[in-house]
């Protein structure tokens, strides 16, 4: 199935700001990170306390995809 | 609009937040400083994912109306990059007593910095610049 990937701020800096993935049926928000695996910015993005959101809705890391989901992968916020 | 562009104007966001029920009206206005943890911050660099960030900043006011009686509650959030000594946001709440008002007011900030998908860059007067993070995100998200 297709979703797309949203990085912001620093994550977008590394990773780039928007990806369209074909990924397997039923897969999790927090195994994404898996497809970014290409280079040493890997071990950034694993040690990092990340935040997901589906579709503009806070999920956890356990949380299943569907097909056409936009799954937005997020260091904590800093605003204010 | 919660979150702009645009220089914050205060007096404007300010203007009239008074009505004939509101004996209270409490504010908040963050501005960029010029220090951070021994490093002299020259400006600070706010970016945001704009349609969560939207929603979620009228989620907080929502939230907090259901759990204040206040009559209305304001925010502003700018995004780009902001000099010292500029605002980044600003919060008003007006309510018929003082106590609703600053209840209201502080939980919309503390929501802002947890619950609403802004980061800003710290960019210092020796040239180095970083992300800063909130460290209590996770805990309120979870």
């Amino acid at each position: 199935m297709k979703i797309q990937v949203l990085f912001f701020a620093e994550l977008r800096e590394m990773f780039g700001a928007s990806h369209s993935l074909v990924v397997p049926d039923k897969i999790k928000a927090g195994e994404v990170t898996d497809y970014f695996s290409h280079d040493s910015k890997t071990y950034f993005l694993k040690k990092q306390s990340l935040v997901y959101a589906i579709n503009e809705t806070f999920e956890m890391p356990d949380t299943e995809l569907k097909e056409g989901d936009c799954l937005a992968i997020m260091m904590p916020m800093s605003g204010g | 609009m919660s979150i702009t562009t645009d220089p914050i104007l205060l007096e404007k966001f300010f203007s009239n937040t008074a009505n004939s029920r509101c004996g209270a009206v409490a504010s908040f206005v963050g501005f960029v400083r010029n220090h951070d943890e021994g490093q002299e911050v020259r400006r600070l660099y706010y970016e945001c994912y704009l349609p969560m960030a939207v929603k979620m900043i009228a989620d907080l006011i929502h939230r907090a109306k259901s759990q204040w009686a206040v009559e209305d509650i304001r925010v502003l959030h700018r995004v780009g990059m902001i000099e010292v000594g500029e605002a980044a946001v600003a919060i008003v709440v007006s309510s018929a007593h003082r106590q609703e008002a600053f209840s209201a007011c502080r939980f919309v900030i503390e929501g802002i910095k947890r619950e609403v998908p802004i980061w800003k860059k710290q960019f210092f007067n020796d040239d180095s610049s970083e992300w800063g993070v909130c460290h209590h995100t996770q805990e309120v998200l979870l």
